[in-house]
């Protein structure tokens, strides 16, 4: 991934993560989220700590959205 | 070429929310194409995607249970969620495909989690949230 790519990545992402923020809610994930994408574009390596850690975020943040809203 | 970046921009913008009136910007999942393996890396890289995406998702979740926008939005949650409630197992089932090296169906598997993301992206389009 080029630089190009890659701020207009970070770019985007902050953007969700400031309105994020303006929700009131923990833009934390998304944040490190960012980061990681960027880490591991530049990298083209993970290790298995890290997917797991990525896993368990992303499932416990589809948990969260697919609970019922009344 | 090895690897394919597909951008899958989500863009929803929350009207009537003084708070949260501009859009909540193109979240990108990066993924790989279908004529290459699928790594590790890849798979991460999708789900950090996904944490993006989904970040945002519950922000306007958040600003819909508080009653900040109005009352439609839940009927467009319940619309994603559709598409949204299949992706644990798919996802389970990616990963260990990655990891155990079968090639053939993490492929089928992600096109299918593709296809499910993008069928809640254009129901979110047709609900007045904006995607882009």
């Amino acid at each position: 991934m080029d630089i190009v790519a890659i701020l207009a990545l970070v770019q985007k992402g902050l953007s969700v993560a400031e309105a994020i923020y303006e929700a009131g809610k923990d833009a934390a994930p998304a944040i490190v989220a960012i980061k990681d994408l960027v880490t591991g574009a530049q990298n083209g390596t993970v290790t298995d700590e890290q997917m797991a850690q990525t896993e368990a975020l992303l499932d416990g943040m589809i948990a969260d959205f697919n609970t019922s809203i009344d | 070429m090895k690897k394919l970046l597909l951008v899958l921009p989500l863009a929803l913008t929350l009207g009537g929310c003084p708070s949260m009136s501009e859009t909540l910007n193109a979240v990108q999942l990066a993924t790989v194409g279908v004529a290459s393996p699928i790594t590790k890396q890849d798979l991460n890289n999708f789900e950090n995607g996904m944490i993006i995406a989904f970040a945002g998702l519950n922000a306007y979740k958040r600003v819909c249970v508080k009653g900040t926008i109005p009352d439609s939005c839940k009927d467009t949650i319940r619309s994603m969620q559709v598409y949204t409630r299949q992706l644990p197992p798919l996802l389970t089932q990616a990963r260990a495909f990655v990891k155990s090296g079968d090639q053939i169906n993490a492929q089928r598997v992600y096109n299918t989690l593709l296809d499910l993301y993008d069928r809640f992206k254009t129901i979110a389009a047709t609900n007045n949230v904006k995607v882009s």
